[in-house]
């Protein structure tokens, strides 16, 4: 589902050049449920964003779905992101102004699905993490656990193939992490969906399928 | 563009929102001001809705003929020249129309001064006078020399108190003059047709013993169409040409000069006898513009630029979602568009206040011509027109581009990571 060959990832500035990423290599199958691990600032969250194209590699190739996904336009690049990825953040991301309902229709909107059917799957999704009864609230007032839940929704929203959750339980306490987790577990195994999840927690790593480690830029496990 | 994001928006940034409106309907506000003002000039309004079509003529020159003379006579021009160029294709209608002052008296016995206007039956159809009754002057009692006249509402009312009066009797300075129709009072802004009191032509005459082509008068033409002005404008001179040439209208050593006339209406008033000049004109107006809008939509370029800077991570999870830059773009160009269009209703609003309160001076703000004495009335028609409603839409649409795009698209430069993460 998801292959990266020599990818890495080179920061510069006129003064200086921080390698974040060097010569991973990885292939995530689908419906696989993958946790990368490691210490504070050692690329985990650079990888995800290079998978979820939200940032560029300096080099290697990187495969999506079976398709290159390297040099796409600025359209190419969204339509991907849309229609086959879903991201769950560690600060929810939550649009402040928008309704619950509304920021789950966000990525159906770039979709072009009819309003009547986009507020539909909405709802579905929403009912699927337990937050139907607060559609029209908006995010600010929602509890941390709330929030990260419409995020799933969010994400799953438009039934994409990858789920990338970066720190997904960073900022939640243990009971509302351990609802998320079993969000994101069901996603896996009951939709089949494939989830690479960014994780400090040793725990929850263990509960997936594949732990991937990384040091300083490089893959270690 | 999401209406109810729109709208939280609105109450979650009320600051925000609220300067910008002010911001965006002060400079609106000022520059519609200057908009009514260059339409009141020279926008079709009631009596003067031939405007578009209209031509004027109004000075003429004979020069001598003799280096170093310098000799000339500059005058209006006589009933004789529009008789000539009234035969003309071009022409629909041509009045010649001579202002001046007269007094009618009142019922206490006293006289009040009345702007009064000789002219022909051909004024009628020039300016489209409504008529509240009766009717105009006609060809018979013109050429009959009848005593006959038509008034303003406002002069019905102040000699008799109402406008009921067609059959009676006006006592001027030296004449009685019977009413044969009351107009409906057109605003004192219109200075091409503004009077209290019209008189057939016929009954003083006007001569200048020294030419023929010089006289009293300024000439209003109704062309058969506005884009007939080029050909009419060849044609008179070629006429101006044969006169010089057969020099049988004037003194032989005397050349006669109208100065490329007739001028279409939006021109006329700037012509200096032998030049038009609008250059002034233009600086102020281009001046007035830059502080009004440009200057305004640089500050608010800088508003738009803190808002969108807090909404970057908006953008950043929206192009997660699968929004192009250019869709990101054209939803914050259409909230602001319509950010700016409500307060450009607010602006507009504010500017008919201020054209209304200051209806004094602000019509005359590029004229040498005052109402001096007269109540300048601002009417409907002076103020709502389709011309001034697209201008609205113009200028919010370019206060709208200049203020959202530039810092909408330098934001949307930004790799997603890094919209995403940002902090306000």
């Amino acid at each position: 589902m998801i292959t990266l060959n020599g990818i890495g990832k080179v920061y510069r500035t006129d003064m200086i050049e921080t390698v974040a990423l060097e010569n991973v290599n990885l292939h995530i199958g689908e419906g696989e449920f993958v946790s990368i691990m490691g210490p504070s600032g050692c690329g985990k969250s650079t990888l995800l964003n290079l998978m979820g194209l939200l940032d560029t590699p300096t080099q290697g190739t990187l495969e999506i779905a079976g398709q290159n996904a390297l040099g796409l336009s600025d359209r190419e690049a969204a339509r991907l992101r849309n229609q086959t990825l879903g991201f769950v953040f560690q600060s929810f991301h939550l649009i402040p102004s928008l309704s619950v309902e509304d920021n789950v229709m966000v990525p159906l909107v770039y979709r072009g699905i009819p309003y009547a059917k986009r507020r539909q799957m909405a709802r579905e999704a929403l009912e699927q993490v337990g937050l139907s009864h607060r559609l029209h609230h908006l995010p600010s007032q929602l509890s941390g656990g709330q929030c990260q839940r419409v995020a799933i929704a969010r994400a799953v929203v438009g039934s994409p193939r990858i789920i990338l959750a970066d720190e997904p339980t960073g900022n939640l306490d243990s009971r509302m992490g351990a609802e998320v987790m079993d969000i994101l577990h069901s996603q896996s195994r009951d939709a089949g969906r494939t989830v690479v999840m960014v994780t400090h927690n040793e725990e929850q790593a263990r509960s997936t399928d594949r732990i991937v480690r990384f040091f300083d830029g490089r893959q270690v496990e | 563009m999401n209406i109810k994001q729109f709208l939280v928006l609105l109450r979650q940034q009320r600051l925000f929102s609220g300067i910008y409106i002010l911001c965006t309907a002060l400079s609106v506000a000022f520059t519609m001001t200057l908009f009514l003002v260059i339409y009141i000039k020279f926008g079709p309004i009631y009596p003067e809705e031939n405007r578009p079509r209209m031509a004027i003529l109004g000075r003429t020159n004979y020069v001598r003929n003799q280096p170093g003379s310098g000799e000339s006579w500059g005058s209006c021009v006589s009933r004789a020249l529009g008789d000539s160029i009234r035969r003309m294709p071009e022409v629909e209608s041509l009045t010649c129309v001579k202002a001046s002052g007269d007094h009618v008296l009142l019922p206490d016995g006293t006289y009040a001064a009345v702007k009064c206007v000789d002219t022909d039956t051909d004024y009628w159809r020039v300016f489209r006078f409504r008529f509240l009754g009766g009717r105009p002057f006609n060809e018979t009692e013109c050429e009959a020399k009848s005593h006959v006249c038509v008034v303003s509402a406002s002069l019905a009312r102040k000699v008799f108190g109402h406008t009921d009066v067609v059959g009676r009797e006006l006592t001027t300075d030296n004449q009685t003059l019977q009413i044969l129709g009351v107009v409906e009072e057109a605003s004192c802004a219109m200075s091409s047709s503004y009077a209290h009191l019209w008189k057939p032509v016929s009954i003083e005459e006007y001569t200048d013993s020294r030419a023929p082509y010089m006289g009293p008068f300024r000439l209003f033409m109704l062309l058969r169409r506005a884009s007939d002005m080029d050909a009419l404008r060849q044609r008179v001179a070629r006429m101006e040409d044969r006169i010089n040439a057969a020099s049988v209208h004037g003194p032989d050593d005397m050349v006669f000069h109208l100065w490329g006339q007739p001028d279409p209406f939006w021109q006329a008033p700037f012509r200096s006898n032998q030049n038009i000049n609008m250059q002034d004109f233009l600086r102020k107006v281009v001046s007035m513009l830059l502080a009004f809008l440009l200057i305004p939509a640089m500050n608010m370029c800088s508003m738009v630029s803190s808002r969108v800077n807090g909404r970057i991570s908006e953008m950043g999870i929206r192009r997660a979602y699968g929004a192009t830059r250019r869709r990101l773009l054209w939803q914050v160009l259409q909230e602001n568009f319509l950010l700016t269009l409500i307060a450009s209703m607010g602006g507009l609003l504010i500017s008919y206040v201020m054209m209304i309160a200051c209806a004094d001076w602000l019509p005359f703000l590029f004229e040498t011509y005052f109402c001096e004495g007269e109540k300048v009335s601002i009417h409907p028609d002076m103020l709502f027109s389709g011309w001034v409603m697209a201008a609205v839409l113009v200028v919010c649409m370019v206060l709208s581009l200049v203020s959202a795009a530039v810092p909408t698209m330098w934001a949307l430069r930004k790799p997603v990571t890094e919209e995403i993460n940002h902090k306000r």
